[in-house]
This record gives C-alpha cells, sequence and structure tokens, in this order.
C-alpha cells in the first residue's frame, strides 16, 4: 500500500452508514458487552438492524442526545463497550457531557456521529456537521477517527473496540466512494500514502480522499507529482508522515469536509509550523454553515469540493510558486 | 419489650417504676420513636399494642452492634444525630480554609449522605462499594469529611485539597474513595446513573445506585431527560435525594427558576416520591427503609430542610 498508485473513477459509491450497520453486527455477535444507544435515529443510522438482532443489547432513550452520552458513561463505568450513536451534528449537543464525563474520566465509550461533514445534504445546514472534528480533537483522552470508505469503515471501528478509552468514530452518510480493496492494511493511528508524488501532497480524511486521488489523478495528467494522504486517525496524528510530507514535497493541501478552521488543516499547520514551517493551503468549508442541496454532488460542488474544483484551487496556488 | 402483645402504656409504666423515670418524659421519648417510625401500633381482637418496626429492630441491632462491628470504627459514633452534628462542626472548620467553599450545600448534604451510607448498613452491604453518585459536585467537602470518619481518607489527604496535582479536589473525581465518576458539572447524576443501573439488570446484580442532586440542580434539562428514561425504563434499582435547601448560587431557588410543585413534577415523570421534611439522617433513612423495596419504578426522596 505505501507508495503505491490508487486510481478512482468515483463510479463505486458505497455507504458509511451500511458499512456500519453490517460492522456493529459482525462485533455484537463476539462482544457480549457491546450496548448500542440510540437517541430515535435507528433507522438513519442503521443501528436498526443491531436492534433486530440483539434486543436486550440496545438502548433507547428517546430525542435526548445529552442523556445519551451520560447513560453510555455509567455503562462504560459499569464495565459494558457503549456505542454511542446519533447524527454527529447533535452529538454536539453533548459536548459538554462528553467533556466533564466521558473524556474527563478516560471513559470507554466509542461515540459514532453519522451524517458527518455535508453527507446529510437534503436536511441542511442545521444537520451538517463542520465543526465536530475541531471540537472533538481539542479533548484529552480522545481518539479521533474518520475512515473514508466502506472498508476502513469496517476495518477501523474493530481496531477501534481493541483498546479502552473514549473514541470519537465519524461518519458519512451514504457516498462512500471506494478507496481501499479488502485486502488492504488500513491501520489505526498510520496514515496511508494512496497515492505518491514529490510536488505536492493532498492529505484528507472521510469521503473527500476518494475526490483527492481522482484530483491528484488529473494533476498528474498535467505534469504534477501529487502525494495523496489519508489521514484517517486525525488525532494522535501519524506525526511522522506528515513532516515527511513536509520535508519532501514543496507544499501541502489539507482537503475536509470540515470548517477550515479547527480541523485537519489546522492540525497540521500548528504541528508543521513548529517542527518544519512551509506552505500549508486548507481547502474544506470557509467559515459558512453548510447548504441545502438535492444530491452530495452538487453540495461539493458549491463548497468547491469535487475534484475538477480542487485541482483549480492547486493550480492556481502552484502558479504562484 | 420482647413480651408480645404489650400496649405502649403497659411498657411505659414498667420501665418508668423500674428506672424511675417520670412517666411524662418516657411519653415524649415514645412519641419520638413513633415519628421516626421506630416502633409501630397493631390491633388484636380491639386492642392495641405497640411493637418494634421492621426499621425499629434494625436500629437496635445497630446500637447493639450485631451486624455492624466491621464497619463501625471507633470513630464512628453510635449515635447518627451526634455525628450529624460533629461533621457539620468539623466541616465548618475544614472550609474555612477554603473560603467556605460551597459552604451550606455541604452542609445540608451531611444528614443524606451519613442516610445513605446507614441505609447501606442496614442492608447489610459494604459501605466501601456503594453505588453513590454525588451529582452536586460541589458538596464533595462533605462526603470527604465522611470518609475521614470512615478511616478512607486521612488527615494528610484533607490537607491536600485543592493542591495541584492533588486526587482530592474541590468537586470530587473518579478514584477517589466512594466516588464512583468525576461530578462538578450539574444535571448529569441521573443519566450515568441509569447506565449503571441498566447494566446491572443486564446482569442480574440486586443493588442499589444513589443519587444525589442539588435542587437547583434540577434547573437542568438533561435532569428531566434522564428522569423520564428511567421511568421508560423502570429502573427501580435507582434512588435519587433532592437535598431541598431552598438556596442555589445566586439565591432563594424559587425565585431564581420555579421548582415546584416538586413532588407533582417526579410523580407525572413516573417516579415514586417521598416528600420528607429532613432534620437528621435518621428520617432521610427512615425514608429510605420505606421505598427502597418498591419494584418497578425508579425512586426519588424530597429532602425538605426546613
Amino acid at each position: 500500500m505505501q507508495g503505491g498508485v490508487k486510481v478512482t473513477d468515483l463510479s463505486e459509491i458505497g455507504s458509511f452508514r451500511k458499512a456500519f450497520e453490517e460492522v456493529l453486527i459482525e462485533v455484537g455477535e463476539v462482544l457480549k458487552n457491546l450496548i448500542v444507544i440510540d437517541s430515535d435515529v435507528s433507522h438513519s443510522t442503521y443501528t436498526i438492524e443491531f436492534f433486530k438482532r440483539f434486543p436486550s443489547r440496545f438502548v433507547q432513550v428517546g430525542i435526548s442526545e445529552q442523556d445519551a452520552a451520560g447513560t453510555a458513561a455509567g455503562l462504560a463505568l459499569a464495565g459494558k463497550i457503549p456505542i454511542l450513536t446519533a447524527f454527529s451534528m447533535f452529538i454536539m449537543r453533548s459536548w459538554e457531557q462528553i467533556r466533564n464525563t466521558i473524556a474527563r474520566d478516560n471513559l470507554n465509550v466509542k461515540i459514532v456521529g453519522t451524517h458527518a461533514g455535508l453527507s446529510d445534504y437534503l436536511d441542511g445546514p442545521s444537520h451538517q456537521c463542520l465543526e465536530d472534528i475541531a471540537l472533538m480533537r481539542i479533548l484529552p483522552n480522545i481518539t479521533v477517527v474518520a475512515p473514508s470508505d466502506e472498508v476502513s469503515t469496517k476495518s477501523l471501528f474493530r481496531q477501534i473496540l481493541d483498546f479502552r478509552g473514549p473514541t470519537y468514530f465519524r461518519l458519512g452518510r451514504d457516498n462512500a466512494y471506494k478507496v481501499y480493496d479488502e485486502e488492504d492494511d488500513v491501520e489505526l493511528y498510520k496514515c496511508n500514502i494512496l497515492v505518491d508524488g514529490e510536488d505536492i501532497t493532498i492529505i484528507s480524511y472521510g469521503a473527500l480522499v476518494s475526490i483527492s486521488i481522482k484530483a491528484a489523478d488529473i494533476l498528474r495528467k498535467k505534469g504534477y507529482s501529487v502525494r495523496v494522504i489519508d489521514s484517517h486517525t486525525i488525532k494522535p496524528l501519524d506525526v511522522n508522515m506528515i513532516l515527511k510530507a513536509a520535508r519532501e514535497t514543496m507544499a501541502i493541501f489539507a482537503v475536509e469536509e470540515h470548517s477550515i478552521y479547527g480541523g485537519l488543516g489546522s492540525e497540521i499547520t500548528e504541528i508543521v509550523s513548529e517542527k518544519n514551517p512551509m506552505r500549508i493551503y486548507r481547502i474544506g468549508v470557509d467559515d459558512v454553515f453548510g447548504a441545502n442541496a438535492r444530491s452530495y454532488e452538487d453540495l461539493l460542488d458549491y463548497f468547491s469540493l469535487t475534484s475538477q474544483k480542487i485541482t483549480s484551487r492547486i493550480e492556481m496556488v502552484l502558479n504562484e510558486f | 419489650m420482647k413480651r408480645s402483645n404489650r400496649s405502649l402504656s403497659s411498657i411505659l409504666r414498667e420501665v418508668s417504676s423500674i428506672h424511675n423515670i417520670p412517666l411524662s418524659t418516657l411519653k415524649f421519648n415514645a412519641n419520638i420513636l413513633v415519628k421516626y417510625n421506630l416502633i409501630e401500633f397493631y390491633a388484636v381482637v380491639g386492642k392495641k399494642y405497640v411493637r418494634l418496626s421492621k426499621l425499629g429492630v434494625k436500629i437496635t441491632n445497630l446500637i447493639d452492634g450485631e451486624n455492624n462491628e466491621k464497619l463501625y470504627s471507633s470513630s464512628i459514633a453510635n449515635d447518627l444525630n451526634e455525628l450529624s452534628s460533629n461533621i457539620k462542626e468539623e466541616l465548618k472548620i475544614f472550609l474555612k480554609t477554603l473560603n467556605n467553599f460551597h459552604l451550606y450545600s455541604s452542609l445540608t448534604t451531611v444528614d443524606i449522605l451519613l442516610g445513605i451510607l446507614y441505609h447501606r448498613i442496614l442492608l447489610n452491604k459494604d459501605v466501601h462499594t456503594v453505588n453513590l453518585i454525588l451529582s452536586k459536585g460541589h458538596a464533595t467537602p462533605a462526603l470527604y469529611i465522611i470518609l475521614k470518619r470512615l478511616g478512607l481518607i486521612s488527615c494528610e489527604d484533607l490537607d491536600n485539597i485543592a493542591v495541584p496535582g492533588s486526587m482530592y479536589q474541590t468537586h470530587g473525581i473518579k478514584g477517589t474513595p466512594l466516588i464512583k465518576v468525576s461530578t462538578g458539572s450539574l444535571g448529569q447524576g441521573i443519566s450515568i446513573a441509569n447506565g449503571i443501573a441498566l447494566s446491572m439488570k443486564m446482569e442480574n446484580i440486586d443493588d442499589h445506585i444513589y443519587v444525589v442532586l442539588g435542587d437547583g440542580e434540577i434547573d437542568e434539562g438533561q435532569i428531566w431527560e434522564a428522569a423520564a428514561t428511567a421511568a421508560t425504563y423502570g429502573l427501580d434499582n435507582i434512588i435519587v435525594v433532592i437535598d431541598r435547601n431552598g438556596k442555589q448560587l445566586t439565591g432563594d431557588t424559587e425565585r431564581i427558576k420555579k421548582k415546584e410543585p416538586i413532588e407533582e413534577k417526579w410523580g407525572a415523570f413516573g417516579w415514586i416520591v417521598a416528600d420528607i421534611s429532613l432534620s437528621s439522617p435518621l428520617e432521610l433513612l427512615s425514608a429510605l427503609m420505606k421505598i427502597d423495596d418498591v419494584k418497578g419504578w425508579p425512586k426519588v426522596i424530597i429532602a425538605r430542610r426546613s
């Protein structure tokens, strides 16, 4: 995988929540102390199948995310492995409970936020979470993970159950463009270099990884050598791999379905500016809320996050060099 | 007292003549026993007799030290009221060094904590493993003084309160004896208790979990989210005690945000409610003994401090 060349035409589209549904049942069969907590969105987060399979290990608290976070804390204190599930946006409503109880007491709660980023295009800005990475990565003790497709969703979810400690697992709704093959290694804490290159580096996570690969492909045809890194573990960040990219290429572009403030772009800037100052460009949503749209692609286009528009942005920058 | 079917006046006359105590004094004391449900009346063919209540029997055993030798170190007085006032005096002195940190709140929490711990003792359960969530975390100093009396923390530990790096913080943290979870942020206690209670139900563990709330704390919306969840799941292993001391940070509770009618509110949420006046730990203990084995509903005691 390291240094290999991934190509995608974005034609194979999976679903984050479908992958989550499947892996949840798979681990539920094995881990009998795994409990799913829902805030009345099981039909949307796809935890409903877990409920049908293991009704006694499914806790419904109704539309009350703060109560859900506290209940998860209690279950963890009693030795269970609670999977706290809701839309990312509304998990943020319980940020203070996560901060003061789950994170502060280092409780083994696995928080799964679905419909993150722009993926909930039809619900509009009230549901589109562009702040969660910033809000979660600032908390001590928490591991923050954002898979990029179905294969990595399943693989990384299994891995976050292998250690004790609070974790925020960020998922989109559907639109999981294929990145990995079943046999590919996706290892927690380790960035994956999906495309190697020497001129510039694109670092991304989530559904935009695939789009970044496509952008790199377009740029390669124009004569640029572009490295693409999937930084699925946002906290703790694979600092060595980021600094290596900083040393070996002349600019880093952080591409994310998140506000350009506080997300991966900010995190990379914080680290690189101290260790190896260089040019870093944040490509994301620039200090505005989301927008309503009839398709995910329309919304990406609106926010200039399609492979074409990312390519143009990068070209503009490269012309300044 | 061991002879069956005796009336109260017959017993009092006998005690009065044997110990040379005025009958009026004994009648006054008997009224207190009735008030605290330590004795109860029963009738056989129209005649009214008296006997020790379930609680009275347990208290008698307690005072005799039958069950509790291991739990009562010599530092703990047998008399709950005396213990309570001693702790409160110590608390006042202790908190002077901390700028009287939430002193009133700690003082009104003492009787509640003692009532809960004695309830544990009466049920013959290990005090050290009590499932206790002090949701009103700012009253943790009250718990520290009790922990010291129990011999679970030392004077040196108390000297270290609020020292950077010390585990003894003004708002208690997980890992301290009897502290199940860190608190300090209000409104979270019942939700956390629900999680623990659900887990105990899943594993068929028969035990109580106690949550101590402040009356100001019930302003928090999460309290009511959690109250509804506990009722939905019929979490009868949860006992919440509300310290109804009438004060919150900036003044009288009813002026800041209306709380009453508290009893009706909890009842409407599907909880068993005991609305009591609290002037000593015994009153809480008595309420706990009355409701602890009620099945099917979560339980709340509104402990009014008059």
